[in-house]
């Protein structure tokens, strides 16, 4: 194990070496792209995010203190640029565009590394969880980062960490509709004759409804 | 049968939190209670379907536009100020504590009051060319773009003109107004009172052979000069985006142009500030030297 650690890279960094970041950078980039492209849903405004996210921790890299891991930090900047990207990006869409400008749909969604019809049913459904949800299912579910850490990250509490992931995946789950062997959330009624067992749920064919 | 738990309670079940009792207590509910007992399901379920999703593959590209943009941000020539030659002094290693807030200077206090003193006496005079501009670029609608053509051809010939080879986005912008001085300078007489008689921008020129300023560091290598930027032909740009703008942000005004690609195409673009809404600034993407149609993206930049 001769690499350096991240901390180690990082103050590699302050300390003038001018390669050290964009090691930090190529360790992290695919990290952080996904992280954002998950929390924003399309490719273009989790590019923008990334970029912005790395800008950032440039800038605010003297800041960095080793009380908490450096992934952990950048993390937390990289979450509060996808935010930031989502909100300016809910205020773009006003504008008319040139649907044909084909990149300026929103979220295809089809950016996944291999499309299957199930992850991308499961990604549009994501992209319909709250925000405030999404993230933490983002951060939990996706990136396993453990609820303490996840809680360094949005700076709230574990237990709100968890409620939120709660939630997330409640929302989640009702986007992506009832599985067959079980009757709709909420709505009391005999199981389905669907005998499909919830182990094959992930590679299931997407027949279920979806909008 | 108790009252359902509610929602923390489930999720701190199904975290695993917990002494064994508080669970044995969760478990009998759910035993008894289908309705609890098929949102504990239906999230558990959630939570295995997101493992069909894998960890995307780094788009092409993005890896090369990432380095250019820290080696933007980083790698100031030494000649450059802003903020990122600010960040380097800093970030070359002395500790914190020695450093003296700036509060506590007593120059700095002498040139922030300066500053304002400054401001004090250029805005007024700033404040009529303000309003003769924004009454120029400024009236919008669809039906009123002929008349604002006629406000709008005067300024494009003094819009100062970027280029920036390989693609630019929102956030190619951004990191461009945050390291090149000529970006902020323009952005910042657009968005400041005197609008667009602010001389920077005059002193620029429009478009021909204009070419990245020195300052945009080693991440944007601006090669051959650029070809003319036919001022004549941006000269509808700035109506156009009027034109497209969402009322509340308009007037806008003109900050620079850029010449470059978007979502692989070559276009002008167009960076405005607003007046209706301080602080908002826009990019609106136009076929390269050719604002005669709506444009055919917007973005915001901040």
């Amino acid at each position: 194990m001769s690499d350096p650690s991240d901390e180690a890279l990082l103050a590699a960094h302050l300390r003038g070496d001018p390669r050290a970041f964009g090691e930090l950078v190529a360790r992290y980039e695919r990290r952080i792209y996904g992280l954002c492209l998950r929390i924003l849903g399309n490719r273009e405004d989790a590019e923008d995010a990334t970029q912005e996210a790395f800008l950032a921790a440039l800038r605010r890299a003297a800041s960095f203190r080793r009380a908490a891991a450096f992934s952990t930090w950048l993390y937390r900047i990289a979450v509060n640029a996808a935010t930031d990207q989502a909100r300016r990006r809910g205020r773009a869409r006003t504008a008319p565009l040139d649907p044909e400008d084909a990149g300026l749909a929103v979220a295809s969604g089809g950016e996944l590394g291999e499309v299957v019809a199930s992850a991308v049913a499961v990604q549009t459904a994501l992209a319909k969880v709250p925000e405030e949800f999404r993230v933490a299912v983002v951060l939990c579910d996706l990136y396993r980062v453990p609820y303490a850490d996840a809680a360094q990250i949005l700076e709230i509490p574990v237990g709100t960490v968890k409620s939120r992931v709660f939630r997330g995946r409640l929302a989640l789950a009702e986007c992506l509709g009832a599985p067959p062997d079980r009757p709709p959330l909420h709505v009391p009624g005999p199981p389905g004759t669907d005998t499909t067992s919830p182990a094959s749920e992930p590679t299931d064919p997407p027949s279920r409804p979806q909008e | 049968m108790p009252d359902h738990p509610d929602r923390e309670q489930l999720a701190a079940f199904q975290a695993g939190d917990g002494d064994r009792r508080q669970r044995a207590e969760v478990e009998a509910h759910l035993a008894g209670c289908p309705s609890c007992a098929e949102v504990v399901a239906s999230v558990e379920q959630a939570r295995r379907r997101l493992a069909v999703l894998e960890e995307p593959a780094l788009p092409p590209g993005l890896h090369d536009r990432l380095a250019a943009a820290v080696e933007a941000e980083a790698a100031q020539p030494a000649p450059a100020n802003g903020p990122a030659r600010w960040y380097r002094r800093r970030a070359a290693g002395r500790p914190h504590a020695h450093r003296v807030p700036w509060y506590r200077r007593p120059v700095a206090w002498g040139a922030a009051a300066a500053l304002l003193l400054l401001a004090a006496l250029i805005v007024p005079f700033l404040d009529r060319s303000s309003r003769d501009l924004t009454t120029a670029g400024g009236s919008s609608g669809g039906s009123s773009q002929e008349a604002a053509t006629a406000g709008g051809a005067a300024d494009a010939d003094r819009i100062p003109v970027i280029r920036i080879p390989g693609e630019v986005s929102a956030a190619t912008v951004r990191s461009r107004l945050a390291t090149d001085r000529r970006a902020r300078n323009a952005l910042d007489s657009a968005g400041a009172p005197g609008a667009q008689a602010a001389t920077p921008r005059a002193s620029q020129g429009a478009g021909p052979g204009t070419q990245s300023p020195d300052q945009a560091g080693g991440g944007y290598r601006s090669s051959a000069p650029a070809p003319p930027a036919g001022a004549a032909s941006l000269r509808p740009c700035l109506p156009a985006a009027t034109a497209a703008a969402e009322p509340a942000s308009r007037p806008l005004r003109p900050a620079f142009f850029i010449q470059g690609t978007y979502r692989g195409r070559e276009s002008t673009i167009l960076v405005t500030t607003s007046t209706g809404e301080p602080g908002r600034v826009d990019l609106w993407v136009f076929p390269r030297d050719n604002c005669s149609s709506r444009p055919l993206a917007t973005e915001p930049v901040r």
